[in-house]
């Protein structure tokens, strides 16, 4: 289902020399961190919280078959349906399946990483069904034909300006000011309400799937999660199997820690715990309920080295705390899971080979780590993939070739001296030849040593006596 | 379906080899209460306190009467002219009941409704649907007016959890539970916040003290 690949290095140069994208990054970055910080800090038992939260979640994956079945059986039991998705296509194939059931033609989404892994959009639309996203970000991103930057806030790597000229494009409502935030987020209102109002079928995510009472617990701050949920004939859910928890008292840690983790609210504004289709007695509410398990490797993950990756709760901290991310963006990443969490899940999930980069695309600060709310330990996952890359490369590579040429040279001091002191006057070479044939701008931003000895020469230069310090002058 | 019930074995028989299929002993984890600088208050200040934070208007009254005529002032001193809906035929009958109109309307931008309870920690109110509560209307309009006894409300979000959970014992759930924190809201764009993204642009509590729990 990842089509970029390999090009992770390519793409964040031009995400780094792409202004309108810069702007829109720093609009980005500080706003979500500094308001986590906020909101965090106001709770003097925030670790408590996450400890039972991942506590919670341990038990749960530890007994995942269990709380997986125990869910199927509850759903059935409210007279709801699970389905089962080995892959993205299996998911699809699903959806297609109870679309073409219903008869239905319209379909409006609230925000789903789950179909944006498995393309649902584009295979529904090529099944000639009017598709409609209609989480703000993602309808925005929708228009623009693109993929979302931010796990949660999905066109963060767009202007209003940009925004407005989609609408304009799109929306053919004439003459009219778009010029402030506010009458772009009011069309918006405007033309998603016809398409809430006619819609078939409705598809949402899942935050939380609650075992013992078959419930899907759904997080938003637009209530678009819950317009679609509510107002077509039948609702689609789409999850992952790591998604469940066992009972309603376990949700209370997760939704105490994720919108302070993610936008630094207490609580998002929606929090919606849905159970069946309705009931005889309710006026409004859809007829048919069908949850769809998504598991596309997550199985192959539990209970092995990078099991902890499927605590993840998709809070985008790590995101937002990210130096690298917040350079480059979401779209860098190559599929739609960006930043740190991103660059574990991304190899895991998709073949490892095509997302080698990503473990690379990290400084190992250690901020995403800090930030986890589920305390997943990224920068040890990152490094475990790199030393996998490495281990499972066949030992005449060039990188490995290297690594032993300079492990030879490291070993012998005169022969390092040698070289270093060889090297350094190279590298002062380059810069006189950058400056003499002006290649500033086609090399690589690079800072070359101003001096042209190396520490050791320089040391010795500057402290003649060093050897004679022996306490005897 | 074919394809459905063997997605179904594959997927269990990876889980299973590394996961338990028996029923695990319980966690035994009390979930608990967030520890802020307005803990120690009392659940009213509180509550009143975080829902005005997250953007919600909150009202006083001593009966459901009063609160209808609070309800009415305010849209008379806001000049809404809409239809209002709500799911409370005991509405209807009250004074001022003949403005009301029941059901759901999606033209109506005024829409009345009940909490089942709120939570002071976060200052939510807790929606069941239900005859009387139907969730669209929740949604669907500009102005929302939700009734919520002061008696009801409870400290924690792990107390509402807790309350919601006894309710699911031995009955089944209602299809929607909405726990609500103020108006609807969105800041995808430039992460500029503006309220009333797809559901209310305003959300109004009347606290209703005087009542007692049902």
């Amino acid at each position: 289902m990842a089509n970029n690949s390999n090009r992770f290095i390519f793409r964040s140069r031009e995400a780094l020399n792409d202004p309108e994208l810069q702007s829109a990054l720093n609009n980005a970055s500080g706003g979500f961190s500094k308001k986590r910080k906020l909101a965090v800090d106001a709770v003097s038992n925030f670790d408590a919280l996450k400890g039972q939260a991942q506590a919670i979640k341990k038990h749960t994956l530890d007994n995942l078959s269990f709380y997986l079945q125990q869910f199927e059986e509850n759903v059935a039991q409210s007279g709801g349906t699970v389905h089962w998705a080995e892959t993205p296509e299996a998911l699809n194939e699903i959806v297609l399946g109870i679309c073409k059931a219903e008869g239905a033609k319209t379909i409006t989404k609230g925000k789903s990483m789950i179909s944006e892994e498995t393309e649902l959009n584009q295979f529904l639309q090529e099944n000639h069904y009017a598709v409609t996203e209609t989480d703000l970000g993602e309808y925005i991103i929708q228009l623009a034909n693109e993929k979302p930057s931010h796990i949660i806030a999905p066109a963060a790597h767009k202007t209003k300006h940009q925004v407005r000229e989609l609408f304009e494009k799109n929306h053919e409502l004439g003459q009219r000011s778009l010029e402030e935030v506010s009458s772009l987020v009011n069309e918006a209102r405007d033309v998603l309400r016809q398409k809430f109002l006619s819609a078939d079928v409705g598809i949402t995510g899942a935050n939380f799937l609650i075992a013992d009472t078959g419930s899907v617990v759904l997080v938003t701050n637009e209530g678009n999660g819950d317009l679609t949920a509510t107002l077509p004939k039948t609702h689609i859910v789409t999850a992952s199997i790591e998604k469940v928890i066992p009972d309603i008292n376990s949700a209370a840690p997760f939704i105490n820690i994720l919108a302070r983790s993610a936008t630094g609210q207490p609580i998002s504004t929606y929090t919606t715990l849905f159970t069946g289709p309705k009931r005889n007695t309710d006026l409004d509410g859809p007829t048919n309920f069908h949850v769809i398990l998504l598991d596309n490797g997550r199985s192959g993950l539990l209970g092995g080295p990078y099991s902890e990756m499927l605590s993840c709760i998709r809070c985008g901290a790590c995101l937002n705390h990210c130096p690298v991310y917040l350079s480059v963006g979401g779209h860098s990443y190559g599929w739609i899971y960006p930043g740190p969490m991103g660059s574990v899940l991304s190899p895991l999930l998709n073949s490892e080979k095509e997302f080698s980069e990503l473990p690379n695309a990290s400084t190992f600060c250690g901020r995403c780590e800090e930030v986890c709310p589920m305390g997943i330990p990224l920068p040890q996952l990152l490094r475990q993939l790199r030393n996998d890359q490495v281990t499972a490369e066949s030992p005449t590579t060039l990188s490995t070739l290297a690594i032993k040429a300079y492990q030879w040279v490291c070993r012998r001091p005169l022969v390092y001296r040698y070289i270093t002191s060889l090297s350094i006057k190279m590298l002062h070479l380059v810069k006189i030849l950058k400056k003499l044939f002006r290649l500033k701008h086609h090399t690589r931003p690079c800072p070359l040593p101003e001096a042209t000895q190396t520490f050791l020469e320089l040391y010795g230069s500057k402290r003649p006596n060093v050897n004679n310090c022996d306490g005897k002058s | 379906m074919m394809t459905n019930s063997s997605s179904r074995e594959r997927i269990l028989s990876k889980v299973n080899k590394v996961s338990s299929q028996v029923q695990p002993a319980p966690l035994n984890i009390e979930p608990l209460p967030c520890e802020d600088h307005l803990a120690g208050l009392d659940n009213q200040t509180r509550f009143t306190t975080n829902a005005q934070a997250a953007a919600s208007e909150v009202l006083f009254a001593r009966s459901k009467s009063d609160a209808l005529r609070k309800i009415f002032t305010f849209i008379d001193n806001e000049d809404i002219d809409s239809t209002i809906t709500t799911g409370i035929q005991s509405l209807l009958i009250e004074p001022l009941g003949e403005r009301i109109v029941f059901g759901i309307n999606e033209n109506a931008k005024i829409s009345i409704s009940e909490a089942s309870f709120g939570i002071a920690e976060t200052g939510s109110a807790v929606l069941f649907s239900g005859q009387e509560t139907p969730t669209s209307i929740n949604f669907l309009p500009d102005y929302q007016f939700l009734l919520l006894s002061s008696a009801n409300i409870l400290n924690s979000v792990a107390d509402a959890f807790s309350e919601i959970s006894k309710l699911s014992e031995g009955h089944q759930l209602p299809r929607a539970m909405n726990i609500i924190s103020g108006p609807s809201r969105t800041a995808d764009i430039e992460q500029t916040l503006q309220l009333g993204a797809h559901g209310p642009k305003r959300l109004i509590i009347v606290l209703i003290d005087n009542e007692k729990h049902k």
